[in-house]
């Protein structure tokens, strides 16, 4: 449900997202995401708190989600695209290649001053 | 995602409020994905959860907010279950919802977005599951904020939904609501910019705050319904209706009856029988002591306290002693207004009583209610005459007017009726609402149209019978005249058609048809109203069966207007002469000619066309302008093409008309309208002209010059009867009128100009869906290519037209400027934009490829003046 590659010279996590990305796939999507960040010794911004560990900078700067082969989003999604967000600076976090049905999604939920959508 | 309208730095009400609205929106957005499928399969499931829970719910309620029955509350949850899943259920609101192939529009639903649906405390379990429903058939969030003193049981209702709906795969947070409300969270979400809709159900405040923050809303307004029983009423239905509905639910609905007027001629048995079913009337003492507690005196209107209470509550609050059982306590009254506390609204189980003389005095005192504060809800009317009810619904200005039936169960809709179940009751004007429907599904769609582009039917319309060839004259009267069955002809034309003995031929021809005939000969050229009014009385003391219209363009257009006033004596001649964009479309409509007579035309010049057109050209004499009228109803039935009756034209006379000819055939070739019907008719009309008329021209009794010429007058006139004309005619028409210009003589002075303009790229297109693009470049060149002039591209086509042109008119002795016919020069700039502007105003300049500027016009005029140096 979705292929996680890190370039280590730019910083760049992009994500590709498959197929119906409802509750269940997003959920599943999540844990993918969330494994990937942390084996690259990202702490988690905005999930559940863990053990106080020395602050060392994450080698993530930037995100992308490539929602090309994407028909559907659920509440789920929605969810993961926010804690995305929280990951990396404001305006480092983009979402490419929309159908135009899940533009229309972002468009809807007014998301644009968080990130860009494309 | 802050607040944007809020200044202040985000408060806490400021966060949550933004919280609840971000999870709504995100669902809505999410929402905007699913199917019609989706959504109906998560609409039941959320229907069935709310019928299932509506005992629970309904005690919570009552025990909550302590008003109401709580047996009545559980039909109420049943109502909004129930009833309104089955008028909503089959409705199609995603996505595409209609289809018209021929309208040729696609109607597609878009869902609102986050809808904030405000909860009264009188019905807050039935108004949450209500709106739930159609708010998750419509695809939209909705955000509950429930009036405090409902919260538990409202709050109840909407988790029920919610659960439901997210089990049948509804998308996380469709259904929210606030936990903790105050007016200032209720404000924050009205003012929230991501706030689509409000629904606001609830008091006058409420419903005020809702307009005034900024964001749509649908709100309602107060009810003060009354219920007119009239003397052909069935007293006991009408009774049993009136007790139905005001002890529902105690009486919290504002649709039900809040007073009772009844004819004076059945007064004691509608008293007796609401005695006898329960019902106690309040003595003049004890009216005042329920006045003093169901009404708050400083406010005019309902105490609190009273809302939705038993009667015998409200009994002991008023310390009076009404019998065991009592139903309702009805207040007999004799006024409406202040001093008549308890005429206005009073949501429990308290009636007033009126007695009128009849149905006059009942309009009224109704009038009088409604205008007391429930101006646009509801009344009813109990009657069994038809008439009666008619009125009342004339009159009262009400949303719902229930007949026969409870005004409660009646205004909610769908039990005892057809209107559409509702828990939200708008009031239109009369309330200061915007709508007023029972909301519903329909209210909660934004409908997107695509419109594709259609074109309109079109039509060939002509005479049925058209009889042609040199002698089809006298063939036709000799052989055929009987067989049309007529008794009595009247011939319209001029002077001359006397002197030649063509009237004295036809007349004998029809007296031996066995006919009683008469002539009118008094038309002149130009036929003014006067003249036509003058025939049409000839005709109507005549009371003839055929008219024979016989002459040139004047006699046959005069016969045609003769004849429409014959036929209908009371036409109003200012309405016939309208503008129209579209014939068909048009505002004054003409009535069916051929009551009393046909009509048969029977040209002598060649000409007008006007023997199978649907116009006809009448002068004001008073302003001199000339009106043209058109309708397919002025088509005359036959037409008559005999060649040997224009033996004797004059030689200018034929050349004039011929060129009207060309123009008529030309202009219907390059018009917006032209079709494949026309296109062959002009095309060869514009082929006899140019190779017959300067025969005609040069020798009058040259036989088969005429016969080809008055052919291509009659052809012509068939194409542009149908196809219209242009710019040409329009500059003719007030150049001829202004200067005494002969028509086909003005029509030929403007030509080429006009070609020239016609065939640049338009400044202005001219509108009409079948016309694609400009093309009457292209046209004017198959013109010279059908003429085997040189056209190997469309310019040289449109030069060698004109040359050709330019040529036929040096043949036929016309001079080819307007100042070489001898107008000066200061009297044609004098007089240029006043024709312009006529030009403009003129019928035919719809049709024309381009739609002209008056500037345009005036350089065209001066382009036909001629300078000296250009060729026109």
């Amino acid at each position: 449900m979705v292929e996680v590659e890190f370039d280590e010279s730019t910083g760049l996590l992009y994500c590709r997202f498959h197929d119906r990305m409802d509750s269940i796939q997003s959920t599943q999507a999540s844990a993918a995401f969330n494994d990937k960040l942390a084996s690259l010794g990202h702490s988690l911004e905005g999930a559940q708190p863990t053990a106080v560990t020395t602050a060392s900078p994450s080698p993530v700067s930037q995100i992308i989600f490539d929602l090309e082969q994407v028909d559907y989003v659920s509440s789920a999604f929605m969810r993961l695209c926010l804690l995305a967000a929280k990951q990396v600076r404001q305006g480092k976090f983009r979402i490419v290649n929309t159908k135009p049905q899940v533009m229309k999604v972002f468009k809807v939920a007014s998301l644009e001053k968080l990130f860009v959508v494309s | 995602m802050s607040i944007e309208r809020n200044e202040t730095a985000p408060t806490e009400i400021g966060k949550t409020v933004d919280r609840i609205v971000g999870e709504a929106r995100e669902a809505a957005a999410v929402f905007t994905q699913y199917s019609q499928q989706e959504v109906d399969r998560i609409v039941q499931a959320a229907a069935k959860a709310g019928a299932a829970r509506r005992i629970e719910l309904a005690r919570m309620a009552v025990e909550e907010t302590g008003m109401g029955v709580f047996e009545d509350k559980v039909l109420k949850n049943l109502i909004a279950t129930e009833y309104v899943y089955n008028d909503i259920r089959n409705l199609k609101t995603c996505k595409l919802i209609n289809d018209n192939p021929e309208t040729g529009i696609m109607e597609f639903a878009e869902p609102l977005g986050v809808i904030l649906g405000i909860i009264p405390v009188t019905n807050p379990t039935s108004t949450v599951l209500f709106k739930s429903l159609i708010s998750l058939k419509t695809c939209n969030a909705i955000i509950f904020s429930i009036h405090h003193g409902a919260m538990r049981s409202g709050i109840e209702a909407a988790k029920t939904m919610y659960e439901a709906a997210l089990a049948a795969g509804a998308p996380d947070y469709v259904i929210r609501w606030v936990e903790e409300p105050s007016r200032e969270v209720t404000a924050a979400l009205m003012r929230h910019p991501n706030i689509s809709l409000i629904l606001a159900t609830g008091g006058m405040g409420l419903v005020h705050a809702s307009y005034s923050s900024g964001t749509p809303a649908i709100g309602v307004g107060p009810g003060n319904v009354p219920v007119y029983i009239e003397s052909s009423a069935d007293i006991p239905t009408a009774v049993n209706d009136i007790l139905v509905s005001k002890t529902f639910d105690n009486g919290v609905a504002c649709a039900s009856e809040q007073s009772v007027i009844t004819d004076r001629a059945i007064r004691d048995t509608v008293i007796e029988r609401f005695k006898s079913q329960g019902a106690y009337f309040l003595t003049p003492e004890e009216t005042a002591k329920v006045e003093a507690v169901a009404v708050d005196p400083r406010r005019h209107s309902m105490s609190a306290k009273v809302v939705g209470q038993s009667p015998s509550r409200i009994a002991e609050l008023a310390g009076i002693s009404i019998p065991q059982g009592t139903k309702v306590l009805i207040a007999p009254m004799n006024g409406v207004g202040e001093k008549y506390p308890l005429s206005c609204e009073k949501l429990c189980p308290i009636l007033g009583f009126y007695e009128v003389a009849g149905m006059d005095e009942g309009v009224k005192v109704c009038t009088e209610l409604m205008y007391f504060g429930g101006l646009g809800h509801t009344a009813a009317i109990a009657s069994q005459n038809p008439e009666a009810i008619r009125k009342f619904g004339e009159t009262i200005n009400a949303g719902r007017i229930i007949v026969n039936s409870p005004s409660t169960h009646g205004g909610i809709g769908g039990l005892y009726n057809r209107i559409h179940p509702s828990l939200t009751l708008g009031c239109g004007a009369g309330g200061k609402n915007i709508t007023t429907d029972n909301v519903t599904v329909s209210h909660l769609l934004n409908i997107k149209r695509l419109t594709r582009r259609m074109v309109d039917m079109r039509w060939f319309r002509v005479p049925s019978q058209i009889y042609f060839e040199p002698g089809s004259l006298d063939e036709f009267f000799t052989h055929e005249l009987k067989d049309l069955g007529k008794k009595r002809g009247i011939i319209v034309c001029s002077g001359s058609s006397v002197k030649s003995g063509t009237t004295a031929r036809l007349e004998s021809y029809m007296r031996d048809a066995g006919m009683t005939t008469t002539v009118f000969s008094d038309v002149h050229s130009d036929p003014t109203i006067d003249t036509v009014e003058r025939g049409a009385e000839v005709m109507r003391k005549f009371e003839p069966d055929l008219v024979i219209a016989l002459g040139g363009g004047s006699p046959l257009d005069a016969a045609k207007v003769m004849w429409l006033l014959y036929e209908y004596p009371d036409l109003n001649f200012e309405d016939l002469r309208l503008r129209f964009l579209d014939i068909r479309k048009r505002v004054a409509l003409f009535p069916k000619l051929g009551r009393k007579a046909q009509l048969m035309a029977i040209p002598t010049t060649s000409g007008t066309g006007s023997e199978v057109t649907s116009f006809s050209v009448v002068t004001d004499s008073r302003t001199g302008t000339k009106y043209p009228i058109g309708s397919y109803e002025l088509t005359p039935s036959i037409a008559i093409i005999d060649p040997t009756l224009t033996l004797t034209v004059p030689a200018n006379v034929t050349a004039d008309t011929g060129m009207d000819v060309l123009a008529h055939a030309i202009e219907s070739y390059v018009s917006v309208v032209a079709s494949d019907y026309t296109d062959p008719l002009a095309l060869r009309a514009i082929q006899l002209v140019f190779e017959y008329l300067p025969q005609a021209y040069n020798d009058g009794t040259n036989q088969l010059a005429r016969e080809k010429m008055h052919n291509a007058s009659t052809i012509a006139g068939m194409a542009f009867t149908n196809a219209f004309l242009g710019l040409n005619h329009c500059l003719a028409h007030t150049l001829g009128a202004t200067f005494h210009i002969a028509h086909g003589r003005a029509n030929a002075l403007v030509m080429i100009p006009v070609i020239r303009y016609n065939s640049t790229l338009p400044k202005k297109f001219t509108s009409y869906p079948k016309y694609r693009f400009p093309h009457a470049k292209e046209r004017y060149a198959e013109i010279a290519d059908v003429l085997k002039l040189k056209a190997s591209t469309p310019e040289q086509g449109v030069e060698s037209l004109i040359q050709a042109i330019a040529e036929l008119k040096a043949k036929l002795d016309i001079p080819p400027s307007i100042r070489e016919m001898g107008v000066k020069q200061e009297e044609f700039e004098a007089n240029l934009r006043h024709m312009a502007e006529t030009a403009f105003d003129d019928q035919t300049v719809g049709t024309n490829p381009c739609y002209p500027l008056v500037d345009d016009i005036v350089a065209l005029f001066r382009e036909a003046y001629g300078n000296g140096d250009k060729a026109v």
